[in-house]
């Protein structure tokens, strides 16, 4: 017979459940969209300020390690290629990457000489959050940005970014694979190379 | 009476297409190229043609015209393309797009002297783009096999389709007659060059400095038209992200 008690206690007997199978994203749109806004800021600052551009790429790549879950993210760019990688070379490919992405997107940046980002709207997709913002640079229409974000290092950090659906990790990731391919599948020999591009 | 005959024709053709499908991809795989030895060939073919013609002849064009010369020249030839978009609009049963686009189209062309200038940009009355792609697409019509264009570029066999349709279904190819056609597709090249000189860096990266410029034109080709129709279906990100904390991904 079903009565209170046996109900309540079923009830919290399958939340314990689920809350050990599953990490529940305890991350709040807030926290998502509030990332999004700060790491917009400090990129502004860091265009805004004087400097060359070398320094700036520097500076770029400090607000990824800052903000970014760029383990996840290297794992991500590598694909099923991070299984049979050591760690000592995911850890080699995904500092060698950090720098790859700020250069290759800083540079972009500061080519297209600032604008700004409005969030719109913010959306638990279970996983992670999905902040989307307009992002308008001056003298062209707006664009849509989206940035994917989670908590599971423990703080809100970036797990993607898109721009009008264009994924950095879906995109980054074909070009990783092409690039490991040149070099016969080595992410150590990668990792090295990274250094010299983007 | 030869409208009709092809407006017939296409009808054929569109109803093979929605019980067949196009090519379809087998499950589990977001990217179906089954032509993809043709296709890098067009890709190469089609890069030299950017680094001989399209790539010098748009710096030049955005060299020797003035900034609103050039922006002139687009939205002339933007605001021509309207009548063929609000079709479009009606055929997917968006009458607010539709009716957008119909305001817009007036605007333009009245307070925008022929369209030359864009009142209703600056208004907040922006286009509601489309084409007979996204007509397929809303029909239920599948995406098909990706395809490199001869100068047209990256497709799908759907947008392929659907860029032939809209050349026949375009209203204002019965009313511009010559010599006034001659300077719609010289607005059309003009808007081509502006477009590729605005976003000559984003191109010449993903062209001349990746590792594999077919597959980065590829994938970003697709990932943007996705996102354009709204179709979610082809969503692999539930797999994409690694998750130290779930276990391998898939």
């Amino acid at each position: 017979m079903l009565t209170r008690r046996t109900f309540i206690t079923r009830a919290l007997g399958t939340l314990s459940i689920a809350a050990v199978a599953a990490p529940a994203l305890a991350l709040t749109t807030n926290q998502a969209s509030n990332l999004v806004t700060q790491v917009a800021a400090e990129i502004t600052s860091i265009m805004n300020a004087g400097g060359s551009r070398t320094s700036k790429y520097r500076s770029f790549e400090q607000v990824f390690a800052r903000h970014a879950d760029a383990n996840t993210i290297a794992r991500s760019v590598l694909g099923p290629t991070a299984r049979s990688t050591s760690n000592a070379d995911l850890s080699a490919f995904a500092q060698a990457f950090q720098g790859y992405v700020s250069r290759k997107y800083g540079k972009q940046l500061l080519d297209a000489g600032g604008g700004s980002v409005a969030v719109k709207s913010t959306r638990d997709r279970g996983r992670f959050m999905e902040v989307r913002a307009d992002a308008r640079i001056p003298g062209q229409s707006t664009f849509d940005v989206t940035f994917r974000v989670w908590d599971q290092t423990g703080s809100p950090k970036f797990i993607d970014m898109l721009v009008e659906g264009i994924s950095l990790v879906t995109t980054e990731r074909t070009e990783i694979q092409a690039l490991l391919d040149q070099r016969g599948g080595s992410v150590s020999r990668l990792a090295r190379d990274l250094g010299n591009m983007g | 009476m030869a409208q009709k005959t092809s407006l017939f024709r296409i009808g054929l053709i569109i109803s093979a297409l929605t019980v067949a499908g196009c090519s379809v991809a087998p499950p589990g795989v977001d990217t179906h190229d089954p032509a993809e030895a043709t296709n890098r060939q067009v890709h190469a073919f089609n890069k030299a043609l950017d680094s001989n013609v399209l790539r010098p002849t748009a710096l030049a064009y955005d060299a020797v015209l003035p900034d609103p010369v050039e922006d002139s020249v687009s939205n002339f030839a933007s605001n021509l393309g309207l009548p063929g978009t609000i079709v479009n609009n009606a055929l997917q049963g968006d009458l607010l797009g539709a009716g957008k686009n119909l305001l817009r189209f007036a605007i333009n062309t009245t307070a925008g002297i022929g369209g030359i200038f864009d009142p209703s940009t600056v208004m907040g009355l922006e286009e509601v783009d489309t084409d007979f792609g996204e007509t397929l697409f809303v029909w239920g019509v599948q995406e098909g096999a990706y395809l490199e264009l001869p100068v047209l570029g990256p497709s799908t066999e759907r947008d392929a389709f659907g860029f032939v349709v809209d050349l026949v279904l375009d209203p204002m190819s019965a009313v511009i007659t010559s010599p006034e056609s001659s300077y719609r597709t010289g607005a059309r090249v003009g808007d081509i060059l502006h477009t590729r000189s605005q976003l000559g860096d984003q191109i010449d990266g993903v062209l001349y400095e990746s590792a594999d410029s077919y597959a980065q034109a590829r994938s970003i080709y697709l990932q943007n038209r996705r996102f354009k129709l709204g179709d979610d279906a082809g969503d692999a990100f539930e797999d994409l992200y690694a998750d130290p904390y779930i276990g391998p991904e898939e």
